[in-house]
């Protein structure tokens, strides 16, 4: 280049002369000095234009490659980001398989990789090891450090599984890969992969006996897996015995005659646990149990069809009185519900139903036999795991009441001599042959 | 015969015909079968060498008998002692080669002709040498031991396990078993439940057996590092059927076991397991440390379930010696427990006796065993 200007110059201003003198030579100088003056004078008018303003300096930044990897959003990948052609260009010459051997390519994908690392871009990161390893070059030791790479990429990723199998990859290259197998040792412990962790510690502990690291965590390993082993063991153990517990629940319950219904039409005839949950919010987690008397506990549903009012007794054992458990509620000592603002609802006025849900039909309940002797009444279905009691006191609403569960006609009450009265006396006359609910018989069955 | 022998070795050559060789190979190992034979061959070094060669001709049926040849010589001492003299080739780091090589389809022949030579005593502390001057060592063969499907050909090499067992009986080998820094020992520990292999579940067992019997890592053995005591109890337990705050109160391996958990099935294992229990008792720190553990639990319910004799005999000592006080024991270290000679022989007839059938209880210590299964 110098030469060739410096012929034109003697072509030009001295007319292809090659011997100068010393006054030719400065005469030269001086002019060439002025021409020189004269351009920068010319120059100075015009204004630079290229340089990046306050306003711009972000997008051209972002555009410029020098800097451009590093603006990129996380997770925006190679083909949405636009291209700029000078960044198309470097690429082409770092990555282009005609421009470079694939152990190039390999080389420059693991340093672009290391970059991106270093910026915390894993995603990136791993992408440039996947792509240096695709090369196949035939550098073993420089595969095995795309494999382990892309496994410290992938495991800060919290991708452990794929990092776990790139250590091994990186291992099986270089069988004195310390960084792999302490990756590996870290991986396998995030998976609570105990056996691989041993393994990886006694590979390592084979390339460096002294490591204290991986001694202690080899120790630690063991005894999470113990650990580990027997909470497993303790939870099918308490699967196990929930399991047994809930048959022979259900077979007591079988055993005491109790029919159980359940809401959904189920094609199958045998009684699950989930058909005793009880649905209603008061009675939940007081579900039927056996006690240690080996008496069924239930949760029983009082309802006041009248007031549209119901109570909850969560434990009501099968050989308690109906009686008892009412006089908890409608005793003497007991103020009066809220809702029973006539204090009508007193225990002598009470009476106790159940409805035959089969016949549509109301059943009178004798108060003072126990739970298990109403719930083995043939006609009784305990709905929702929850027995439903319905009481009611002498009136218009109790014949009203009634007279829906026998179709066209009331069914009378079976009243007792001190409580004659009732608030429609014509309507109690009744048909006793068709008279439905039958008293349960008092001594209690053996 | 002799000259039969003579033409034999014609053809164990490498590049003899085909089917010479074979037939020759076959005949050789059918000759191990006969007392005879046997001794016949344990004088021709000549022709075991050129057996040796054989074990990896590429016609496989010629490399498995000659295989077959050295598990047979070596099964008897006379051919063991020949192998291990033989003038020319290394049978030990032979084998041992055979059994590293994961593509070798014969291992298990190799690992049972190692397993043989190192049987006897004499020829044990032989072998152990020549094992710890090649390149695999102790720590090589149990690390392939310890990997399941090491040998991709479909050997199982469960006969490696006795090896290391024989090994046991060696005072240096115990030294480089018991190494705090190669964790050999440990990895060994998970194989006394390995179910696949009674053989080498025994054989490890017997290992750590014979392990016991250096008093001098007891702390270690039964510290965090190793925990051998619930690993030792663990086969002696059945189903669960302990309360939560007794199942708490054993170590972390002993608890809620499953309905299926079943006890060591064979006899001489679960010997193996009290004896070295027994072992472990020895010391003051190590009673304490079953003691901590409560494996009183563990073997109470053995005593329960088990019906072999002997087996409750070293049940009621072990539980002897868990339940007493340290004050009612009142020597730190058993094994410096004198035992007249005469009363030595009279606990050793009231053992044999009670084992006989004889209903009387032992409450005796039990005197000290040697280290040797």
């Amino acid at each position: 280049m110098a030469e060739e200007w410096k012929e034109k110059v003697i072509e030009e201003k001295l007319g292809g002369k090659r011997e100068w003198t010393e006054e030719e030579r400065t005469e030269l100088c001086h002019q060439l000095d002025q021409d020189l003056e004269h351009h920068i004078d010319n120059m100075t008018s015009t204004k630079y234009k290229d340089g990046w303003t306050e306003e711009n300096w972000k997008e051209q930044m972002s555009e410029h490659p020098l800097f451009a990897p590093y603006v990129q959003e996380e997770g925006v990948t190679e083909g949405e980001a636009p291209i700029n052609p000078l960044s198309e260009g470097l690429a082409q010459l770092k990555f282009d398989p005609e421009h470079n051997t694939p152990q190039e390519v390999a080389q420059n994908y693991k340093e672009e990789g290391i970059l991106q690392f270093k910026y915390k871009k894993y995603r990136l990161a791993a992408a440039n090891f996947s792509e240096g390893i695709k090369q196949k070059c035939p550098d073993g030791e420089l595969n095995a450090q795309l494999y382990n790479n892309r496994a410290a990429a992938n495991s800060h990723l919290g991708n452990y599984r794929s990092a776990l199998k790139d250590c091994e990859k990186a291992f099986e290259l270089k069988p004195d890969y310390m960084k792999a197998v302490s990756r590996a040792v870290e991986c396998a412990t995030k998976l609570k992969l105990w056996d691989d962790v041993f393994m990886w510690c006694d590979r390592g502990l084979k390339l460096d006996p002294g490591e204290q690291r991986l001694k202690q965590t080899r120790l630690t390993a063991v005894k999470e897996k113990k650990l580990q082993e027997r909470d497993q063991r303790k939870k099918t153990q308490e699967e196990k015995r929930k399991e047994s517990d809930e048959q022979s629940l259900l077979n007591t319950i079988q055993a005491r005659g109790v029919r159980l219904g359940t809401t959904a039409s189920k094609a199958s005839m045998s009684i699950t646990l989930s058909d005793l949950e009880p649905c209603h919010p008061a009675a939940q987690g007081s579900r039927v149990h056996i006690n240690e008397c080996n008496e069924l506990v239930w949760p029983v549903m009082l309802l006041y069809p009248e007031y549209q009012e119901t109570d909850i007794i969560q434990h009501f054992s099968e050989n308690d009185r109906i009686i008892d458990q009412l006089e908890a509620v409608f005793g003497d000592n007991v103020p009066p519900a809220p809702w029973d603002q006539q204090h009508k609802y007193r225990l002598q006025n009470l009476h106790v139903f159940f409805e035959d849900r089969q016949r549509a039909k109301l059943c009178r309940v004798d108060a003072h036999v126990t739970l298990a002797q109403t719930l083995s009444d043939p006609r009784y279905q305990v709905m929702g795991g929850t027995p439903g009691l319905i009481i009611l006191v002498e009136g218009k609403f109790m014949t009203n009441f009634m007279s829906k569960y026998t179709g066209t006609r009331p069914s009378p009450p079976e009243t007792d001599d001190d409580e004659e009265e009732c608030a429609n006396p014509e309507e109690v006359e009744c048909d006793v042959e068709e008279y439905d609910c039958e008293p349960v018989p008092n001594d209690p069955p053996e | 015969m002799e000259e039969a022998v003579a033409e034999l070795q014609q053809f164990l050559v490498p590049d003899a015909r085909k089917d010479l060789k074979s037939a020759a190979c076959m005949t050789t190992a059918q000759l191990t079968g006969t007392p005879e034979g046997l001794k016949l061959l344990s004088c021709r070094g000549d022709i075991l060498c050129a057996v040796v060669r054989l074990v990896r001709d590429p016609e496989t049926y010629t490399a498995k008998d000659a295989m077959r040849v050295l598990v047979n010589m070596s099964a008897e001492e006379e051919g063991a002692t020949a192998l291990l003299k033989l003038d020319g080739v290394e049978v030990v780091g032979k084998m041992v080669e055979l059994v590293k090589d994961k593509e070798y389809a014969h291992a298990d022949f190799a690992c049972g002709v190692l397993a043989n030579l190192s049987k006897r005593r004499e020829h044990c502390q032989e072998v152990w040498k020549r094992v710890c001057d090649g390149p695999t060592k102790l720590e090589g063969l149990i690390h392939i031991l310890c990997q399941i499907d090491y040998n991709k050909k479909g050997a199982k090499l469960h006969l490696l396990a006795p090896v290391i067992t024989n090994f046991s009986q060696l005072p240096h080998g115990r030294r480089l078993m018991l190494d705090k820094e190669s964790y050999v020992f440990q990895r060994l520990i998970p194989f006394m439940e390995y179910k696949e292999s009674k053989g080498r579940r025994m054989s490890v067992i017997a290992t750590v057996h014979n392990c016991c019997f250096d008093k001098e890592y007891h702390p270690w053995l039964l510290g965090d590092e190793v925990d051998l005591a619930p690993r030792l109890a663990l086969p002696l337990a059945g189903p669960d059927t302990f309360t939560l705050e007794e199942n708490e109160s054993l170590p972390p391996d002993l608890q809620f076991l499953p309905d299926d958990k079943e006890r060591e099935q064979d006899v001489e294992v679960r010997k193996l397991l009290l004896q070295a229990l027994m072992q472990l008792c020895i010391t003051r720190s190590g009673r304490e440390v079953l003691r901590d553990q409560n494996l009183y639990l563990i073997l109470r319910e053995h005593h329960k379930w088990e019906e072999d004799r002997h087996c409750i005999m070293l049940n009621e000592d072990l539980v002897n010696l868990i339940v007493r006080t340290e004050q009612e024991i009142g020597e730190d270290d058993l094994s410096n427990v004198n035992v007249p000679e005469d009363l030595a022989s009279k606990f050793v007839a009231e053992d044999e006796k009670y084992l006989a059938g004889g209903t009387e209880d032992l409450t005796t210590l039990q005197e000290e065993d040697t280290p040797d299964k």
